[in-house]
């Protein structure tokens, strides 16, 4: 400690007491500055863009002013700044190296906030992982999923990977593939779907829902009712939906069908046969 | 107070039940030493025309409700409120058939829009729940999927007389006069009412009005102009204020409004 002190004692001796009051002052005057300016840009952006856009701006400015007051007061007191600069130079390609991943983390970080791809609060899907974004940091996002596990996304990866915001716009469709028998009357089927869509309140009037044929599956005819609901209702409309369906395709009789196999025994008519093992049934019993 | 008034305020004993039946809606309201309990359920014939007020009923008839919900509330009120009040979004509605407005050219149309129902105990004044008499169906409002504005769609139409619109106890009637100002005729196929914009009016034997809306679609080919009036049209004859709007008109809103009110 005693060795440290005799070091740097002759250059701190070195200041005048004016410098370091200067270099003080301008210290406190670029933080309160910085402070000013960041609210000054919180009141005049509000409203506009998205926050997390905003946030970014702040930080930016806030950051900004502060390094530059800093750098002005070093300067005051005597610090060579370009030797400063050219040592940070080296410093940073150093860190380059040293932390290409965080390096890669933040700058996708900073492109994904300018991006407003989603914002805290909303729904997303990424690859296979689906949840509530908690928090947007510099380095990931992290992501609370429904069955309450928190996962943290890179940024890199993010950058890099197909987002799908779910809670982006009010409304969303419900797609449901159904399948009906062969022999039921397509226009009667799609005269029920439609009623059951008109009469849940949750299903909305415009955009009126649709009722689409898909094609001649294996075992029936494939159709698909789409309805639109508002996004906060969707597991409420689809579960409504597919439940009124059923007591409506049950009312009416018509039959959905499950996976039927035929047996071809190599002729139209002629039937398969059968040869029983162990005698004809009955025999046993004489 | 008219055979059809089924708002105000009625007094109610410990341990005593109230059934009113408006329109699809039976709501029986209780109160008892500690705690108040309500019983609703809507029939869903939105055409309903029922009408039976505060009569009184026992604890079995509410617990024979579709809900139940069990509210505590400051003081020891014994009255219960029922106050009409308009939706919460806009309302929808379509002609019976689309039509066009030539240049120059004005409409009056009468809509019928579903109340809601606010319930409340007094003194101290307390809203235990609000409730639509009737739920009507979620619809959007807009030019795409992506802007737009939620709404309830009308299942009955908008009408050019009044006489083809019937007085119910549970919807309100709002007048709106159209006017092309355009060189262009324009059709109309939905008609989006701002009702959370406009007060109850009590007019006698006629039901509920709402105050006039004055639209005008101008010569810029935007829609510009929005005009609530003070008061329901004369045709409603003298009427009573019951409840004010849901929210206040704010300054820039009847422009955003209005750039959705026809489509």
């Amino acid at each position: 400690m005693r060795e440290l002190v005799d070091t740097y004692l002759p250059f701190l001796s070195g200041i005048a007491p004016g410098a370091l009051v200067r270099a003080l002052v301008l210290v406190i005057l670029g933080l309160v500055l910085a402070a000013l300016l960041g609210r000054l840009l919180e009141r005049v952006t509000a409203g506009q863009g998205v926050p997390g856009q905003r946030l970014l701006l702040r930080r930016v400015v806030r950051w900004g002013v502060t390094a530059l007051f800093l750098a002005a007061a070093l300067n005051e007191v005597g610090f060579q700044l370009g030797v400063l600069l050219g040592a940070a130079g080296v410093l940073t390609v150093a860190i380059g190296f040293a932390a290409q991943t965080s390096a890669s983390n933040l700058v996708s970080g900073v492109f994904l906030m300018g991006e407003n791809v989603f914002a805290i609060g909303d729904v997303v899907r990424v690859a296979d992982v689906t949840g509530e974004v908690i928090a947007i940091d510099l380095l990931s996002v992290k992501l609370r999923t429904f069955d309450n596990l928190s996962v943290r996304l890179p940024n890199e990866t993010l950058i890099k990977s197909q987002i799908t915001n779910l809670t982006r716009f009010p409304i969303r469709r419900v797609d449901m593939p159904l399948s009906v028998a062969y022999r039921e009357d397509l226009r009667a089927v799609r005269e029920l779907l439609l009623d059951v869509a008109d009469r849940n309140p949750l299903c909305l009037d415009e955009p009126a829902p649709l009722f689409i044929v898909t094609g001649y599956g294996a075992s029936g005819i494939d159709l698909q009712l789409s309805a639109w609901g508002v996004r906060t209702n969707f597991l409420e409309l689809r579960n409504a939906l597919y439940t009124e369906i059923k007591e409506a395709f049950d009312a009416a009789g018509i039959e959905i069908p499950f996976p039927h196999v035929s047996l071809y025994a190599g002729s139209e008519t002629a039937p398969i046969p059968v040869r029983w093992q162990g005698g004809a049934p009955g025999s046993a019993a004489g | 107070m008219s055979a059809q008034q089924w708002w105000g305020t009625w007094p109610i004993g410990v341990d005593g039940v109230l059934d009113w039946r408006i329109g699809p809606l039976e709501l029986a309201v209780e109160r008892r030493a500690t705690e108040w309990r309500l019983g609703f359920e809507s029939s869903g014939d939105a055409l309903d025309t029922l009408l039976s007020v505060a009569e009184k009923s026992d604890p079995a008839r509410r617990e024979a409700l579709g809900t139940q919900e069990r509210l505590i509330v400051p003081g020891e009120p014994d009255h219960v409120t029922l106050t009409p009040a308009l939706a919460d979004r806009p309302f929808v509605v379509r002609p019976e058939h689309p039509f066009v407005i030539t240049p120059g050219a004005s409409v009056e149309l009468f809509v019928s829009s579903p109340l809601w129902v606010r319930i409340g105990v007094a003194p101290p004044v307390t809203e235990l729940r609000e409730l639509p008499v009737f739920r009507p169906s979620d619809t959007w409002f807009g030019p795409a999927t992506i802007s737009g504005e939620l709404g309830y769609a009308g299942r009955t139409h908008c009408r050019m007389r009044l006489a083809d619109l019937p007085v119910r106890p549970h919807r309100a009637i709002t007048l709106v006069r159209l006017r092309n100002r355009t060189e262009a005729p324009f059709q109309l196929q939905r008609l989006s009412v701002p009702v959370p914009l406009l007060s109850l009016f009590e007019a006698g034997q006629g039901g509920l009005w709402t105050q006039a809306l004055e639209v005008e679609r101008d010569g810029s080919g935007a829609l510009s102009k929005l005009e609530v009036d003070a008061t329901p049209p004369a045709i409603a004859g003298p009427v009573e204020p019951v409840a004010g709007p849901r929210r206040e008109p704010q300054r820039d809103h009847p422009f955003r409004a209005l750039e959705g009110l026809f489509q």
